[in-house]
C-alpha cells in the first residue's frame, strides 16, 4: 500500500491541511531532485513550487496506478525539464549570504565539484542517476515517470554515472584485480 | 581476455549485485583478464559512490510556506459543512411542503372532506415528512446548533472527550487531522478511526466530537 494513500485521498477531497502534510514528507527529496537536474537553489525552489501547483490541481485525477511519490517526482522533473527551457542562459552565481543557514548549505553543495559534472551530463542521464542514486527510486518507477523502457534507464544510469565518475576522475587501478 | 565483453547492463547488473550466481562468476571471470570492463565496473562504482554520499537539499521555509499559503482554490475544495448544508437545504422546502399539506389535510377533515382524497393527503403529508427526515425534526429544535442536529441524527457523533474544545482540535490537527470548533462541539474531517485513535489518550469530557460527512 502507497504509505502516501490516506492523506492522499483526503487531499482530492480539497484539503489543503493534508496536502501541507504530503509536502512535508516529500519537499526535501523534490527539492534535490529539481536542485541536482537544475543546478541552481532558486530555479529549483520555483520549480518545486510550479510542480506543487501543478500537483495541487492535478490531484483529483491521480488515480492511485503509481505511487503518489513517483507521480510527484515525474511532475518535477517535468517542472524542472520546463525551467530549464525557459532558461537560456546557464546557472548563474548565486547570491553569497542567503539568511538560511540550510541555503549555504545548499549553495554550497550546488557550487561544488559534483554539481558541476552532473551539469556536464545530458539531461536524461542526470535525471536517471538522481532518482537512481540520490533518491532511491527502482528502474521500474524511473522507467514510468520518465516514459521510456528499463533497459534505457538502466542504459541512461551506466552511462550517467560513468561520464560523471571521468569528470571527478576515478579512483587510482587497483592492480590486484587485474594482474 | 574473455572473447565475449558483457555488455553495459550485465555490468551494472554485476556493480548493483542483481546477478544470480552463474552469471556473476562469469562476468567476475571476465574482469580478472579485460582491463577495459574493469574499468568500467570502477567508473561505476566510483559514481554511484559519489551520488549515495550526497545529501538531501532542504527546500528553503519561506518557500515552503510561500507555496503551501499560494495554492490556487480548486473547485473541489473543501468545505466542512458543505452536506450539512446541503442536507438543510433539501430538507427545509420538503418540511415546509409536508407542513402545507398537514395543513391542508386538517382542514378537509374538519370542513366535511375525505374518502379517498383525505387518504391521499395523508399519505403524500407522511411521504413528504419522512422525506425530510432529520430536517422536520431538526425545525423543531429551537436554539439548537443545527449543523451538529442533523449530524447527531446521522450518528456520526465520535466522542464526547475532554475539553476545552480548542485543545482538541490542536491534538487532531496535531495528528494531521483537519478540525474546527463549531458551536462548541468539535467537528473533524478523517475516517472515524483515525478520529478515535488520535483522542485514544483523551479522557471522557463534555466536548461532542463529530465527523464531517
Amino acid at each position: 500500500m502507497d504509505p502516501d494513500e490516506l492523506l492522499v485521498r483526503r487531499a482530492q477531497r480539497g484539503e489543503r491541511f493534508a496536502f501541507d502534510k504530503l509536502v512535508e514528507r516529500h519537499e526535501q527529496r523534490l527539492y534535490t531532485l529539481a536542485a541536482r537536474v537544475l543546478g541552481s537553489r532558486d530555479d529549483a525552489a520555483d520549480a518545486v513550487q510550479d510542480a506543487l501547483v501543478r500537483a495541487w490541481l492535478a490531484l483529483p485525477k491521480f488515480r492511485g496506478d503509481a505511487r503518489f511519490s513517483t507521480w510527484l517526482y515525474r511532475i518535477t522533473v517535468n517542472a524542472a525539464h520546463d525551467a530549464r527551457a525557459k532558461r537560456r542562459d546557464p546557472p548563474v552565481e548565486e547570491p553569497p549570504d542567503p539568511v538560511d543557514p540550510r541555503d549555504r548549505f545548499a549553495e554550497r553543495e550546488l557550487s561544488g565539484e559534483l554539481q558541476r559534472a552532473l551539469n556536464a551530463l545530458d539531461e536524461s542521464y542526470r535525471v536517471a542517476v538522481v532518482l537512481y542514486d540520490v533518491l532511491g527510486c527502482s528502474y521500474a518507477e524511473i522507467a514510468e515517470l520518465t516514459e521510456v523502457p528499463e533497459g534505457t534507464v538502466k542504459s541512461r544510469i551506466f552511462r550517467g554515472r560513468s561520464e560523471l565518475a571521468e569528470r571527478l576522475g576515478t579512483p587510482a587501478e587497483s592492480t590486484e584485480s587485474n594482474p | 581476455m574473455a572473447e565475449k565483453h558483457p555488455d553495459e547492463l550485465e555490468l551494472l547488473s554485476y556493480v548493483e549485485e542483481e546477478l544470480i550466481a552463474d552469471e556473476r562468476r562469469d562476468v567476475v571471470e571476465h574482469l580478472v583478464a579485460c582491463r577495459a570492463c574493469a574499468e568500467s565496473v570502477r567508473r561505476l562504482e566510483a559514481g554511484r559512490d559519489t551520488l549515495r554520499a550526497s545529501p538531501l537539499l532542504e527546500l528553503p521555509e519561506e518557500r515552503r510556506r510561500e507555496t503551501i499559503a499560494g495554492l490556487p482554490e480548486r473547485r473541489d475544495a473543501w468545505r466542512p459543512f458543505r452536506p450539512v448544508r446541503r442536507a438543510i437545504l433539501v430538507a427545509a422546502p420538503v418540511a415546509a411542503a409536508a407542513a402545507f399539506v398537514g395543513v391542508f389535510v386538517l382542514a378537509a377533515t374538519q370542513f366535511g372532506g375525505g374518502g379517498d382524497a383525505d387518504d391521499g393527503a395523508g399519505e403524500a403529508a407522511q411521504v413528504a415528512e419522512d422525506d425530510a427526515g432529520g430536517g422536520a425534526e431538526l425545525d423543531r429544535a429551537e436554539g439548537a446548533d443545527t449543523s451538529v442536529q442533523t449530524m447527531t441524527q446521522q450518528g456520526v457523533l465520535i466522542r464526547s472527550v475532554a475539553g476545552p474544545p480548542t485543545e482538541v482540535v490542536r491534538v487532531l490537527r496535531r495528528e494531521g487531522i483537519p478540525a474546527e470548533v463549531v458551536e462548541g462541539a468539535v467537528v473533524a474531517e478523517a475516517p472515524a478511526g483515525e478520529v478515535r485513535a488520535a483522542l485514544a489518550g483523551r479522557d471522557p469530557g463534555p466536548v461532542e466530537v463529530y465527523l464531517a460527512q
